[in-house]
Parts: structure tokens; sequence; C-alpha cells
């Protein structure tokens, strides 16, 4: 195989060195420096209002809340893993037991002032007792394992400021905008760990919250606009420029694939003003019916873009590079009285964004004159249309309605280039998967509720023309303080289209929650 | 013992009779209990699905009579709206509220705009008008705010779950604290919904615009595992809330929250209904810090529920310390015209005086009894006598098939939670903006 069948996106060969940022500090002085930022707000806080040391429960202000959530997650593949995948383990074989606990304090200062402070502490076993290739995996990388599967950090912190029609939040947030599930297309702002399941997982909790100072302006009424305000967030880039993380080498949800002996080199955002995320959004109602938004902000892609390039001595290295992106788009939603359903509709222009074209990302002539070889660019339209309508079926549910969501999303690359591949590799013959110049999924999502609330079953499904489907059914139960919960995952495809590439990756899971 | 010294004890033996006569009055008068050895003496003023539990033990009715007249505590731009409103307001055909003169929809009403002596048996929209009455007496007293509230979940004989809400509504009718706020939309009100309790649903949160035309609710829902603002469709309304026994609709002081024109009336008649009272003294009502008033409660601890008391064999969701009161109501058919409306028939009983639907009837639409749907009230009036307040104390709605209830509670952790004519509650806290806000 040439040089470039070996580079593949978006996962990592042997020999991964991180470069810039965080990734080059210990994990515990990263973790300092947040906790420290927040101690330094929360004594500011505490500072400003006097009140604050009292911990009392009187009244819904000057209240502090404790509340958080335990939960053990244990996930068994239910086919053998196969082709790329490495390690390929059995059907049957545990890929998961993954441990979290949220211990979230809420604290109503004034009606003006609040803050909220949610821990997390993560713990995955399957590395030290789990199927016997996933212990080698973490005996021949044991700190990059260690640091993947453990964890303990501040998640969220901020603080909540209303003074009169403007509010601020202040500290490690999450910042959502658009319509859409599943794919999202405007909800580009935080990035998502898909580390520990992907798509399988909540994208709620996938999302990475980041330090930044959000801002709601609220503009009232103009004209035929109701309800309208301007929303604005800023993610100082000299503070906290967090990407999506790549799974490392051999772990259960790293991308499929083929062994390289080409190293390779991530290169994460500088500590720079240049690389902050930023964003202004305006949103109103228009008749008491019509929600609107228009956005426009900088950001980073998630998957970090592949270039071929060569270090002293003509040592040839695979680099991962991630890019900023600036995005404008938009949103309306309404009810439709007719079919008494909700319409949304989400449109995002991804500017520039980088692309993989082998011919100029592995160019080989490129990289050695100038170190690197190039990465293209091409704007690319994403959009979403989507129905929810919930609906009686009494045969089934007496009690409660079922709730029915789909949705379509196209994806148009402008400019196409017939040779642009997904950096993917295709098995078993490595090449590099094709992308065609438009594409498009549907989302179908189905839920409602038993026994008073406690019994949740829910079934989503993807499809993609192309040539993949995924199917997500999920049942929960509820017994106070308890949650236990049953999902599965089926992915299949005739080709290697979208999710398609993660076909061998069938599973069911198994949740045990404990909320206090 | 000298002659003088026995006209002294006299005198105080009397003074201390008054004492006790006046204070037994002022209290009312505790009659007797109704249980299943006499169930048959409170037939007919209790709906037959109560009655029947009644007879198999679930339920005890304390009965007693008061010796204040309920209608007089209401709040005083109710109690002067029941003469100045007198053949002013009309119902159009949209079943709107009209000027009677001009047949133009008003904009605001001050107090409630259908004074019961206005009301007839005979007239062809008097649901609709003791209807707007129910909806605008909740009105009168916003903007309000209930810091806690407690749907409590029950099985018949122990606790379920409970989920937890805070509750805040701004109101455009009735209160003439809300003259002149700009309202182009004709809102109503506008109320938000924050869930806090469990862990797992809290920072869920629903907002809704409801309007005094016949436009349909906008509502917007905020889901916590997507972190967004949703639009939520209005016509759910008949489909459980938070997976309680309750619905959308079953809220509002006469178990009715629906739209007035989407349902078919019938009025069926009057009668006297044994209604629940929480205590037969009226509550001191106090002003909060903000300036907001609010019950004080005497530090009396009521209500108490079957699965809250030791001993209890009956029901777990009855109130063990209620009293009840007759009073006169009127008998209220209503159908949904939606023909997915998932409850079927309801008769309401609605007192005429105070507007409190003190039981809801509901079957479902196959014609089969389903639910009953109770709202308990009390009194509270401040010591200068400037304000007083004739509030619902919560709701109940029993799931009769399933043999489970919930309770929706205003009185948590030992305190009314609800505060009235909370100045800190403004227009702009229900908009896109203010709704965010509450957003985690």
């Amino acid at each position: 195989m040439g040089l470039q069948q070996t580079v593949c996106l978006p996962m990592l060969a042997r020999d991964v060195h991180y470069q810039n940022t965080l990734r080059e500090e210990e994990g515990a002085m990263k973790r300092f420096r947040q906790l420290l930022y927040m101690a330094q707000l929360v004594v500011a806080l505490m500072l400003v209002h006097s009140n604050c040391w009292a911990l009392t429960t009187f009244g819904a202000h000057d209240e502090l809340q404790l509340s958080g959530k335990l939960e053990t997650r244990f996930t068994f593949s239910t086919e053998d893993r196969e082709g790329f995948t490495s390690p390929q383990v059995d059907a049957g074989s545990l890929l998961q037991h993954r441990n979290l606990a949220y211990v979230e304090l809420k604290h109503t200062l004034s009606p003006t002032l609040k803050y909220r402070l949610v821990g997390r502490g993560l713990y995955d076993g399957v590395y030290e007792y789990g199927p016997d290739e996933y212990q080698e995996v973490r005996k021949a990388n044991r700190d990059e394992i260690d640091d993947f599967s453990r964890d303990a950090d501040l998640w969220e912190g901020y603080a909540d400021v209303n003074v009169d029609n403007m509010f601020w939040r202040i500290g490690k947030q999450i910042v959502s905008w658009g319509e859409t599930d599943l794919f999202p297309m405007l909800d580009r702002i935080n990035p998502l760990d898909n580390t520990y399941g992907g798509i399988f997982e909540d994208l709620d909790d996938r999302r990475i919250p980041l330090w930044m100072v959000k801002g709601i302006y609220d503009l009232g009424g103009v004209g035929a606009v109701r309800s309208l305000s301007l929303e604005g967030f800023y993610n100082p880039g000299i503070i906290d420029q967090t990407v999506s993380p790549l799974a490392p080498a051999g772990t259960p949800y790293a991308f499929p694939v083929p062994d390289s002996p080409i190293a390779t080199r991530v290169i994460e955002p500088e500590d720079s003003i240049h690389n902050s995320r930023w964003g202004l959004r305006l949103q109103g109602v228009i008749a008491d019916n019509y929600n609107f938004s228009l956005a426009h902000y900088q950001t980073f892609v998630d998957t970090p873009a592949a270039r071929l390039a060569f270090d002293p001595g003509m040592v040839p290295v695979q680099e991962l590079v991630y890019e900023k992106v600036q995005i404008t788009g938009g949103s309306l939603s309404f009810f439709e009285p007719h079919s008494e359903s909700i319409v949304r509709m989400e449109v995002a222009y991804h500017w520039d964004e980088p692309v993989f074209i082998p011919e100029i990302n592995l160019d080989a002539v490129t990289a050695m004159s100038k170190g690197r070889a190039d990465i293209p660019e091409k704007d690319v339209l994403r959009f979403a249309v989507a129905v929810d309508k919930n609906v009686w079926i009494r045969a089934l549910n007496k009690t409660s309605m079922f709730n029915f969501t789909l949705q379509y999303f196209g994806e148009k690359i402008m400019d196409y280039d017939n040779r642009m591949r997904q950096a993917v590799a295709v098995y078993p013959s490595g090449d590099f998967a094709r992308i065609k110049e438009y594409e498009e999924k549907w989302v179908f999502v189905c839920y409602t509720n038993y026994l008073n609330g406690k019994l949740a079953p829910q079934i989503s499904a993807a499809y993609d023309p192309a040539g993949a489907y995924l199917i997500l059914p999920e049942i929960s139960y509820t017994f106070e303080p308890w949650r236990v919960g049953l999902q599965a995952a089926f992915i299949d495809g005739d080709k290697d289209v979208s999710f398609g590439f993660l076909r061998d990756r069938d599973q069911v899971s198994l949740m045990f929650t404990l909320v206090f | 013992m000298t002659p003088i010294r026995w006209s002294k004890i006299l005198l105080g033996l009397l003074a201390m009779l008054c004492l006790w006569v006046s204070a037994a009055t002022a209290a009312g008068q505790i009659g007797k209990a109704i249980d299943k050895s006499n169930w048959q003496e409170i037939k007919g003023l209790v709906p037959e699905a109560v009655l029947k539990r009644v007879q198999e033990g679930d339920y005890v009715f304390q009965l007693a009579t008061v010796d204040f007249d309920p209608a007089q505590y209401q709040a005083p731009w109710i109690l002067s709206s029941l003469k100045e409103n007198r053949g002013k307001y009309d119902v159009n055909g949209k079943d709107e509220i009209v000027d009677a003169k001009t047949g133009q929809r008003v904009e605001f009403v001050n107090g409630i705009p259908f004074p019961p002596a206005d009301i007839k048996a005979d007239d062809p929209k008097a649901v609709q008008k003791i209807m707007h009455n129910g909806f605008i007496t909740r009105d009168c007293y916003g903007p309000m705010n209930t810091q806690k509230q407690r749907l409590v979940q029950l099985f018949h004989k122990s606790y379920d779950r409970h989920v937890q809400i805070e509750y805040w509504m701004y109101s455009y009718l009735g209160v003439p604290f809300s003259m002149g706020t700009q309202n182009q939309q004709d809102y109503e009100n506008t109320s938000l919904i924050l869930v806090t309790e469990p862990y797992d649903m809290a920072g869920t949160a629903m907002m809704t615009w409801r309007y005094q035309t016949d436009q349909p609710d906008t509502l917007f829902g905020y889901v916590p595992a997507i972190r967004r603002v949703r639009r939520m469709t209005p016509a759910g309304r008949s489909d459980s809330l938070f997976g309680t026994d309750f619905v959308r609709d079953d809220g509002n002081w006469t178990g009715f929250d629906g739209k007035i024109p989407e349902f078919e009336w019938r009025l069926i008649g009057e009668k006297q209904v044994l209604a629940e009272f929480l205590s037969p003294e009226i509550s001191r009502a106090v002003k909060n810090e903000k300036g907001a008033w609010k019950a004080e409660d005497h530090g009396k601890e009521y209500p108490v529920f079957g699965y809250e008391k030791k001993g209890w064999t009956g029901a777990s969701w009855w109130n063990t310390k209620a009293v009840w009161v007759k009073r006169p109501v009127w008998v209220i058919e209503g159908h949904s015209k939606n023909p997915y409306y998932n409850y079927g028939k309801m008769t309401f009983y609605i007192d005429k005086d105070l507007h409190i639907g003190y039981w809801k009837e509901i079957y479902d639409r196959a014609g089969q009894y389903w639910k009953t749907n109770s709202m308990s009230t009390f009194f509270m009036q401040s010591d200068d006598h400037s304000f007083q307040a004739n509030l619902v104390g919560y709701w109940r709605i029993v799931d009769e098939i399933k043999n489970h209830a919930t309770l929706v509670l205003q009185h948590v952790d030992g305190e009314f939670q609800w505060t009235l004519l909370a100045r800190d509650v403004a227009p702009k806290d229900f908009t896109m903006a203010g709704f965010q806000r509450l957003a985690k």
C-alpha cells in the first residue's frame, strides 16, 4: 500500500504525539487551572454577596441545593468485530463498564445572582478487568489508557447574573443552538466527545463544556416580532481551546483504521486569542407562532483534517489538524394547525470547511518542500426539515401520547471536486471512501411512557439512502431513587457510507442509575 | 364569701363563656364524621365514585360549618366587581368576553366579568360565563409564583414518587395590577413551569402563552437532554403531565384549564355538594420581603394525607385533616370537540360564588368512568382586612381504574409556597430570553 492508503482519519496509528496546548501539560495541571478559575469566580461572588456564607435553606432564594446521580453502564458487543476494527473481540465481549458520578450544587444568592457547579467523576474498568484484548491495549499504552478511562473534574461551573434586560452566564458551560437532533448542524459550538459511544450516546452527554461568557439581551417586541433577543457567546482561546478528543487506538469506539507504519501527530489549537470561539444569534417570534433564529459563529470542526508532513530527516508523519470554521445559519419552527404538528427547519452554511482530497492532502511533493501538505477547503451547505407530531394510539397506551419525529437532513458540497474522499479506509482494499456532492439522511424517533411515567420506551432510527441504517431501541424503568435502562444498537449497510463504517459495532447496554 | 365575690366570679364565668362561644363561632362548628358506617348521610353531596370509597373505608368526611361568608373572602377587586360589572359584559359566538352594549371584545376586565347574580340557568352562554369566571378568579391573584409545588404520585396505600416544580404566572385580566400592561398579543396569561426534582428531570421547563381569543396556546419546552428550547404542540392538552395522573387541562380553579371554545357545554343544573376546606379557620395573610402576599399557617400542619399519617388505613391520598362544608354549585357537563381528546364526558361542580370546582368527574372516550378530580379551598385575610383571598389549597386526581392518584401540593416543607401579587414577576420573564434564563 502506498502512502495514500496508510493515512486514515480520524483515528491514530501508533506513536501518537499531541502538539500544542493543554495536551502537553500534565492532566492534573489542566484540572488545577480550571478549578482555580472557578474558585476565583466563586470567591468573587462571595465578596460581592454578603449572604453567601449562610448555607441554610429557607425559601427559594439563598438556598443551597445538592443533587446528582451515580451511574454504571455495562456494554456488550452482539457481533464479532471485524474489518479494520482492532482489537477484534468476539460477540458477547464486554466493551465498556463505564461508571459516572455527577454531583451538582446550585445556589441562588439573590433574584439576580446564582451559580451552578457540576463535578463529574468517570471510571471505565474494561481495560483492567475486561476482555484480554483490552487489557493488552492498556499494557501497551498504560498512561494514555489510564488517562482516557478515568477522570474527575469540574464539568460545568458558571454564575448567572440578571441585570434588567441583560442576562449573563459566565463560566464553564454548554451553548446549544439549532433545531435538529442526532446530526447537529447549527449545534457545533461545544466539541463532542465521541470516544465512548459516539452516536449511541445522548448528544448532551457527549457535549464538552467550555469556559465562556454568554449574554442574552432581551429586545422585547419590535414591530411584528415579539420576544426578540440577541444572544452572544465568547470562548477565549487563551483560556480554553478544547476540541473533540480522539479515542486512543485499540479502544472499543475507536474508528476502524488499518495498521500504519507512519506516526500520527495531532495538532490541537494553540493558546491564542485567534483560536477563540465566538458567535451571535438573533431570535424572536413572529405572529406568536413562528420562532426564528439567525446566527453566525466561529468554532472548531470536531473531526481533524489530515495531511501528510515530513519531519527533519524526511520522516513522514500523518498530521491531524483541528481547523476553525465559521458557520452562518438560521432556523424556523412553528405549529401547523391542520396537522397539529410542529414543523422545524434549520440551515447552516459552513464556510471553508476542511475537506480531504488525497491528491492535495497527501501530496508528497508539497509536503517535502513546505514541510506539510495543504488542506483544501470547501463551503458546505447543510439543512434539515423535521416534523414532530403527538398521536393517541389508545390500543397501545390509554394515558400517554406517542411522540413521533421525522427529520430529513441534506448536505451539499459547494464547488464539488470529484476527487474528494472521506479520510477513512474501506475494508479490505484500504481505498478511501467516496463522498458525493449531495448526501442525505432520514431520522425517525418515537417515544411514549407507561406506569405514570416510570416505564419509558423509545426507538430511534437513522437511514442513509446511500446504503446504511442505524436502529436504537431503548427502554428505561424508574423505581425511586433508581433508574434501570436497556439500550441496543444495530447498524448495517451495504456500503461504507456515513455510520455504515461502524456496521460491526452492534451492542447492547444495561444501565443502573441512582439519583439523589 | 361575700355577695360581691360571687358576682365577680359569675361575671368572670360569663366572660369566659362569651369568649368560648365567640371562638367557637369564629372557627365554625365541627360536625360529625362520615365513614363507612354512615355513608348514606352524604349521598348526593359527593360524586358516586367518592361515595363508593367512603363505603369501602378509603375516605372519612369530617363535616363542618363555618360562620363566615366564604363569598366575602375574595380579593377586594373581585368583591367590588360583583356590583360594578353587573350587566357590563357578555360572551360572543366565539366565547370571547365582549362589552354587553357594543359587542366589542374587551381587552381588560377588572375583577370577575360575570357576577353570580347575572348568571341565569336559562342563559345559553351561562356555562361559558361560569368558566370565564373560573379563569379570571385565578388571574385576579396574579402575578404569582409558587416556589415549590409538589406533584406527589401515590399508590392506593403508599407513596409512589414525586416531581417538584416551580411555577410563575403573569395575568393580564382581573387584577388592577395588570391594568395598563402592554398587551398587543391579547394574552390572558403567561406561565412558566420549571421542574426542580428529581435530578434526571430537573431543568425541564414549559412556557405557555394563553390568549383571550380562540387562538391556540403557544407552548415552548426546554429539554435538558438537548439543551434547547423546543416548540411544543398545544394539541396535547389531554396528554399526561410529567407522567402523572393529571393532564394539562385538569388544572386551574375549576379543574378545567383548556380553551372554552374547544368544548361543547351543557348546564345540568344547581345543587349542594360537600366542599373540602383545608381548615375551618381563616389563615393570616402576610406580605413577604418582596411585598407579595402569602398565607401564614399559624404553624399548623395541614393538609396531612393518609400516606403521611401513622395508622391511617384509608386511601393514601386522602386529606385526614380536611373539613367538609356544604356549598352551592353549578353542575356543568363538557365534551371536547376534538375527536382525539383523551377524555370523554366531564362533569364539573363549580362553586356559584367562589368559582372553585370542588369535583370533576371524568369519563374515558368509551364512556367508562375513569378519574375524579377535586380541589380544596382555603381563605386568608390580612390583619388590617385590606386584603383577603380564597385560593385552591391543593388539587387531587384519582385514577379510579388504576387505583392511583396524584396530588398537586402548595404546602411543601411545612410552608405554603404560593405568593400572590408577586411584583418581581414581570412580563419580560415570559419571553424567549426570560425562558432561556431558566435553562441549564
